[in-house]
């Protein structure tokens, strides 16, 4: 399916507004990659992910109304939606449940070969993987697990100064790895 | 305030990523309407930020699509209008 249009942000809001199909499609297709990778990311989990995804979009559809853009690009409230979505899903009931039974498979698959190794390489999982082991953990938990940086302080133990200040660094570090 | 150490900090990826807390979030809008520098800034994370998660990105499995437009376009004729008793329907808990 060639794509020959192509709108801007502001332009892409205001066709949202007026709710067509046609905008929900530009949408969608414009952007599920990049959301996908962020929800799969976090969940890890292709059947959730599917789920979380579909929802995700349905939220924008019914929120678009409170995208500001003076605080962000469309792109970047997208993103936050999919990542809060995901989260969401990850403290619920029912993953905990799916997760106690995709452990227990796992350590047979570990055992014989590879599981990780594949889940580590999406989106930006990727990349906070080069980082090092103190930073990672950092935008692990906080990214990916979704924790405030008060409660990293008290489940590692460390003061909530010293987790603004590394997770701060962690990030400058990501940055750097961002731009290459 | 010095705005330099300030975009320097750390703050803009926090904050662009979701990752700081509602305080910050609140005295870095502030700043943000009276350091067009500070703008800048963040537009330009942004700006990396969106080209790495397209650079990254995956493709969704195809059926996604149409059942999210079923789920909006489906009932009505004229789409959606904010529709407040269906909106509890989410069937992810089960």
């Amino acid at each position: 399916m060639p794509e020959t249009l192509s709108y801007t942000e502001s332009e892409l809001v205001a066709l949202l507004k007026q709710r067509t199909q046609a905008a929900f499609s530009y949408l969608y297709d414009n952007y599920s990659g990049a959301l996908y990778s962020v929800v799969l990311s976090i969940l890890q989990d292709k059947e959730l992910a599917n789920d979380v995804l579909q929802e995700v979009f349905v939220k924008v559809w019914r929120q678009i109304d409170q995208y500001d853009p003076g605080k962000g690009r469309l792109f970047t409230w997208l993103v936050n939606i999919s990542r809060n979505a995901s989260i969401d899903t990850l403290r619920s009931k029912s993953y905990n449940a799916q997760k106690q039974i995709r452990e227990l498979t796992e350590t047979v698959y570990t055992a014989a070969g590879s599981i990780n190794t594949e889940t580590d390489k999406i989106g930006l999982r990727k990349i906070v993987n080069l980082l090092k082991e103190e930073h990672k953990i950092l935008i692990e938990l906080a990214y990916f697990q979704g924790y405030t940086q008060d409660e990293i302080s008290k489940l590692l133990n460390i003061p909530l100064g010293t987790v603004k200040t590394r997770l701060r660094s962690a990030l400058i570090q990501l940055k750097d790895f961002l731009k290459k | 305030m010095d705005i330099k150490e300030y975009i320097q900090s750390g703050i803009i990826e926090q904050y662009v990523l979701g990752l700081a807390d509602p305080d910050e979030v609140a005295e870095l809008q502030l700043l943000r309407n009276e350091y067009p520098e500070l703008h800048e800034a963040i537009s330009d994370f942004e700006q990396i930020f969106e080209e790495t998660i397209r650079a990254n990105q995956v493709q969704p499995p195809v059926f996604i699509k149409s059942a999210v437009e079923k789920q909006l376009f489906a009932s009505t004729r004229g789409g959606e209008r904010r529709n407040c008793r269906k909106s509890k329907s989410d069937k992810r808990k089960g």
